[in-house]
């Protein structure tokens, strides 16, 4: 199992080097001149200006000058500074990255909570009444678009029973409870939408898996179907679910932009988005990197996790 | 039914249909069997000759669209037509147990075998989890597992097709059954390894006293192992006899042509003459009418075949459904 961890690590490592590359050279690509949208359309016109501000912010100098220091820099976890507001972009990042993990957790947590049982539901009733209705549920929980369901979210917990608020953020270390008050609509929408794909995984590996001669097997010990289906299809049909729930959480965390904005959640994503209008390219950076380095150890976490579910994997992965 | 001695399993009429999109298709078709303590059944019969899905009806594991009756159904004093399922689940595991063609899908793949051993002993409640542990551990040792403690441990992908079967065996055993179901466990193994599992299933079979139905296609273990033999073609008993009987005087065509298919080494070889082979297929179920199911490939067949055949008995245990011996 170390040995296992072991080589998943490194190739962790690998992956996040190598997206950092990635990150620097695609934003030296993207159209657009940060001091041009610094100075405004009118100081944009005069070089000379343009020219000391380029200077200025180290714009000037080679590519690979700028990616050099840049790397530099992150190795001692200097991301540099925002174009705008001068900022340490480090301290931002650390500051909104947790917040946006939290959502993304409260989502995930909530849609495996409501999508995991309803796939088995839907794959233990097949063709039968509760079967289908699960089905259907978990189908319209990921056709509804967030922007719809987190709307009627507020319209049901805001405004009709009035016990949650609409949105907004407050500290947790200012007031708790009010902290997991705010998160907990932003975080439903995203695990309402999330839990159809939960539900709808989990339903195609179970059935697949309920056909098994070892569940049988467990039947043919004296295991109830219901118990054969619990102790012995489960946990071996959730290591492909676990899978793409892992991938799809690297997603959601720069995929919240419409629940950050929904809900005034001050995340990583919002300010990834407000960078790029700004061509702010340390905050660009800095954002990137860091949705990075959690997609890949989010990857690490998911390995480990199968590696303890299935012994098979162990083995096999390089 | 319990005072006749030591039957173990006795089914009347017992029918296996599954309802398809193309209609109801009769699996198992009107099967009588009875089955003692201490005897080896043989269930001899082609692929799609309702071998295995008897097996699974006589388990109680047949799920819907699959639908089981029986007009007449006991196993061990109990009455199964109307035994309700959480009894059958008493029973099954600890009473009648079964093993598996294939022991690696048989195996759980993320549980170490001698917990899926050691399971059957929770599940009835027959053991703590440290007892358990330990005679599922001892249990593995008897069935040929060297290392057994340590082998335990493993996970079903780590041990050999013969190791796993040992394994599979050692779950069907650890209950002490009455009756164990084999569904052809020597099938997916080595030639080599087929001999000794089937010497360690007669071995613990003796061992526990029980009855054990071994369904196979292969009439080389059927002379091997059996007492007696059931012949199933297409969902029905064609004969039914002790194993001597059998092989001396096969009365139905269809075990006839099934012995006659089988190469004799004794025999002096002739070149050229091909092995003797049934032509032909089994039935589509679906489209079975009345008469003899195996007219179309008998070379025997005549015009009374197109009725129903009756269940004759030629002598003491030995009984064919055969227009043949009719009125003799």
């Amino acid at each position: 199992m170390l040995g296992y961890l072991g080589r998943r690590f490194a190739a962790a490592a690998i992956t996040l080097a190598l997206a950092c590359a990635a990150v620097f050279a695609s934003i030296h690509l993207l159209p657009g001149d940060p001091v041009a949208m610094l100075l405004g359309e009118q100081a944009g016109a005069d070089p000379e200006v343009v020219q000391k501000m380029r200077g200025q912010l180290g714009l000037d100098r080679p590519l690979i000058e700028q990616f050099i220091s840049w790397i530099g820099g992150l190795a001692t976890g200097d991301l540099g500074r925002s174009l705008r507001t001068g900022e340490p972009v480090f301290a931002d990042v650390m500051v909104r990255l947790p917040r946006s993990l939290e959502l993304i957790g409260g989502g995930l947590s909530i849609a495996m909570l409501l999508g995991i049982p309803l796939g088995v539901v839907a794959a233990r009733g097949r063709g039968r009444v509760a079967g289908t209705a699960a089905s259907v549920a978990a189908i319209a929980g990921f056709s509804a678009p967030v922007f719809v369901s987190g709307i009627i979210l507020v319209i049901v917990f805001s405004l009709w029973l009035d016990i949650l608020p609409s949105s907004g953020f407050v500290e947790f270390a200012e007031d708790p409870t009010m902290h997991l008050a705010c998160l907990a609509l932003p975080a439903t929408a995203i695990g309402i939408n999330f839990m159809g794909v939960v539900a709808r995984m989990t339903r195609a590996s179970l059935s697949d898996t309920m056909t098994k001669e070892y569940v049988r097997l467990a039947r043919a010990k004296g295991l109830s179907r219901d118990a054969a289906i619990l102790k012995h299809a489960l946990p071996n049909a959730l290591v492909p679910v676990i899978a793409v729930i892992g991938i799809r959480a690297g997603n959601l965390l720069g995929g919240t932009v419409i629940v950050e904005a929904l809900f005034d959640w001050p995340g990583l994503s919002s300010m990834l988005v407000s960078a790029v209008f700004a061509r702010d390219y340390p905050v660009i950076q800095g954002a990137l990197v860091a949705i990075f380095a959690v997609f890949v150890l989010i990857g690490l976490a998911i390995d480990t996790c199968q590696g303890i579910v299935d012994p098979r994997t162990r083995e096999s992965a390089a | 039914m319990r005072n006749a001695g030591d039957v173990v399993l006795s089914a009347r009429r017992l029918v296996t249909t599954f309802d398809t999109p193309s209609g109801r298709l009769r699996a198992v078709d009107g099967l009588d069997l009875h089955l003692r303590l201490g005897e080896v059944v043989c269930l001899v019969g082609e692929s799609g000759s309702g071998k295995s899905v008897t097996g699974l009806s006589l388990m109680g594991l047949i799920d819907p669209p699959g639908h089981v009756t029986c007009d007449e159904f006991w196993f061990d004093g109990h009455d199964l037509t109307t035994l309700p399922e959480s009894e059958m689940e008493r029973l099954r595991g600890r009473r009648i147990a079964m093993i598996f063609q294939e022991p690696l899908s048989a195996l759980n793949p993320s549980r170490r075998v001698g917990d899926q051993i050691a399971e059957v002993l929770r599940i009835h409640g027959l053991a703590s989890r440290a007892e358990a542990t330990r005679r599922a551990v001892e249990l593995l040792g008897r069935v040929g597992i060297d290392d057994a403690q340590l082998r335990a441990r493993s996970y079903p992908h780590q041990l050999s097709g013969g190791q796993r079967q040992r394994v599979t065996i050692a779950i069907a055993c650890i209950g002490s059954p009455r009756l164990i179901i084999a569904d052809e466990p020597t099938t997916a193994l080595d030639v080599t390894v087929q001999t000794q599992i089937l010497d360690l299933l007669t071995e613990m079979q003796t061992s526990l006293g029980s009855a054990l139905l071994f369904i196979t296609h292969d009439l080389g273990i059927v002379a091997e192992l059996a007492d007696r033999v059931v012949v199933l073609y297409a969902g029905q008993v064609v004969e039914e006899a002790a194993v001597e009987d059998l092989y001396r005087t096969p009365g139905h065509p269809y075990t006839v042509g099934l012995l006659a298919s089988v190469p004799d080494v004794d025999a002096p070889r002739k070149r050229g003459v091909a092995l003797a082979a049934i032509p032909g297929t089994v039935p589509n179920l679906l489209e079975v009418g009345t008469g003899c199911r195996f007219r179309e490939r008998c070379d025997r067949a005549h015009d009374r075949c197109g009725a129903e055949p009756p269940m004759i008995t030629l002598s003491e245990g030995h009984r064919v459904r055969c227009w043949l011996y009719a009125g003799r």
